[in-house]
């Protein structure tokens, strides 16, 4: 009794152990649990110590790996296995950028006019003609900062261009010279020389590209200033939990189609091989491309870079359409395993006793 | 073959079971040394109904609680058999084995006369 004087009505041992046991088995799949959890059930009161209120925790860490078990459970056959593994490296890629891109949405990019302020720290005299663009060399758009292109300077050198970054707080790396790619102007073939260096400051990077022209009479440097960032802090992992969530969702879908399309008709089977199959093909030059960036970001060279956001090869890359085909490809593959009914093992009917 | 789904399909061989009777089975077979939880028991059995090894043979209601019986399939009896067959093999190679093995113990070769350096 209470102080109040209310009658306090104690559940009987088997009562709060059972309710116990059906809360751990809400760890399981929902079809399984209503295949198994009774039976289940069955087991666990009947192998529990009389007078046991709660589960030992033996049996506690013995439902929950069942249960993760069976979440991650594959058909039967290397196939199943093979399909998984592939499913869970393309889907953690695409996580992967996914996550990269939720971080890029919350990075601060550099504006056009802090571009062109840096490209004049760069040049040493206010630029003529600016051209601005956000895409790179390829044609690709580029979210990660802005090129500012300008006519050909004759007195400029590197050395001056570093100093003057240097007084407005930037750190330059290195310096990395190209020769022997001539320059094409007015159909004439100049001898050039090619260099290129890194500055940072603050979370950007300004990339310099400056190309020399050394034939007699034709001198000159053009400059092309890149001034982007290193890649929003929280990046890595924002790419990391993405990554484990697509492959999570790869690896469960595949063994959800699995089940569907198991003992299905032949040419079910062949035709969800087929779309398996061209997927795989379409999504591996992305993929790999998307591997590599990531290689690049948790592996970083000596000098800083301006970041390529993982996420380039999910919609901005050229290649990025093969990924979406491949994309459509699995959800085609999805289609047809919903279209095909779980088969429902044959049981008996229960007799009471 | 694991040796709870060995054991599993040991327990079975002799006729239908339920879980809980599985369990006591295979605790038993197994002198106590491998106790079945009820996670494992089922992961165990649904991939050996899965392989068509073992398949439900009946189920009853017994005080509110559902009891499903499993029995050996043929293809569970022979699979059983064939890994019964193979445990044999190498349980006899080992004692053969040992039993051709030289008693050396500190440096000393154990001969029917006593030791000798």
């Amino acid at each position: 009794m209470t102080a109040s004087g209310e009658v306090m009505r104690e559940l009987p041992a088997h009562v709060r152990l059972e309710r116990w046991y059906r809360r751990l088995l809400w760890a399981y799949p929902i079809g399984y649990r209503r295949a198994h959890g009774e039976e289940i059930l069955a087991v666990l009161m009947d192998s529990a110590e009389p007078d046991r209120r709660i589960p030992a925790r033996a049996d506690v860490v013995d439902l929950v790996r069942g249960a993760v078990r069976q979440w991650f459970r594959l058909p039967i056959g290397r196939m199943a296995v093979v399909a998984a593994v592939l499913s869970a490296v393309i889907l953690g890629a695409v996580g992967a950028g996914v996550g990269s891109w939720l971080a890029w949405q919350a990075a601060v990019l550099p504006s056009d006019a802090s571009a062109i302020h840096t490209a004049e720290t760069v040049r040493g005299v206010p630029l003529r003609a600016p051209e601005l663009s956000r895409q790179d060399w390829l044609g690709n758009p580029q979210r990660n900062g802005v090129n500012v292109a300008d006519e050909q300077s004759s007195d400029w050198t590197l050395e001056a261009a570093k100093a003057r970054l240097r007084a407005e707080g930037w750190t330059p790396g290195g310096s990395e010279m190209y020769s022997g790619a001539p320059v094409i102007r007015g159909g004439r073939q100049l001898e050039a020389a090619s260099e290129e260096f890194h500055a940072i400051k603050d979370g950007a990077v300004v990339t310099v590209s400056a190309v020399t022209i050394l034939t007699p009479g034709e001198v000159g440097t053009s400059l092309a200033t890149h001034l982007g960032v290193t890649g929003p802090r929280w990046e890595p992992v924002a790419i990391m939990l993405g990554g484990l969530v697509g492959a999570v969702i790869g690896w469960l879908l595949t063994g959800w189609a699995g089940y569907r399309l198991r003992r299905r008709t032949l040419s079910r089977r062949l035709t969800v091989v087929a779309l398996g199959l061209t997927a795989l093909w379409l999504a591996a030059g992305p993929t790999i491309g998307l591997y590599e960036t990531l290689a690049d970001l948790a592996f970083p060279g000596s000098e800083a870079q301006p970041a390529d956001p993982a996420y380039f090869w999910l919609f901005l890359n050229h290649r990025a359409q093969q990924l979406h085909g491949a994309l459509a490809m699995g959800l085609a593959i999805l289609v047809v395993a919903a279209m095909s009914r779980r088969q429902r093992e044959a049981r008996p009917t229960a007799t009471v006793t | 073959m694991q040796e709870p789904t060995f054991l599993i399909l040991t327990a079975l061989a002799t006729g239908p079971k339920h879980g809980y009777g599985v369990t006591q089975e295979v605790a038993e077979l197994s002198e106590g040394t491998v106790k079945l939880r009820a996670g494992t028991l089922y992961g165990a059995l649904d991939r050996l109904v899965e392989q068509e090894l073992v398949m439900v043979d009946r189920q009853e209601i017994v005080d509110g609680r559902l009891r499903r019986y499993y029995r050996l399939t043929d293809a569970g009896a022979g699979k059983l058999a064939e890994q019964a067959r193979r445990l044999r093999k190498h349980a006899e190679a080992a004692e053969s084995r040992l039993q051709a093995r030289p008693n050396v113990a500190f440096g000393f070769t154990a001969t029917p006369f006593g030791a000798r350096p």
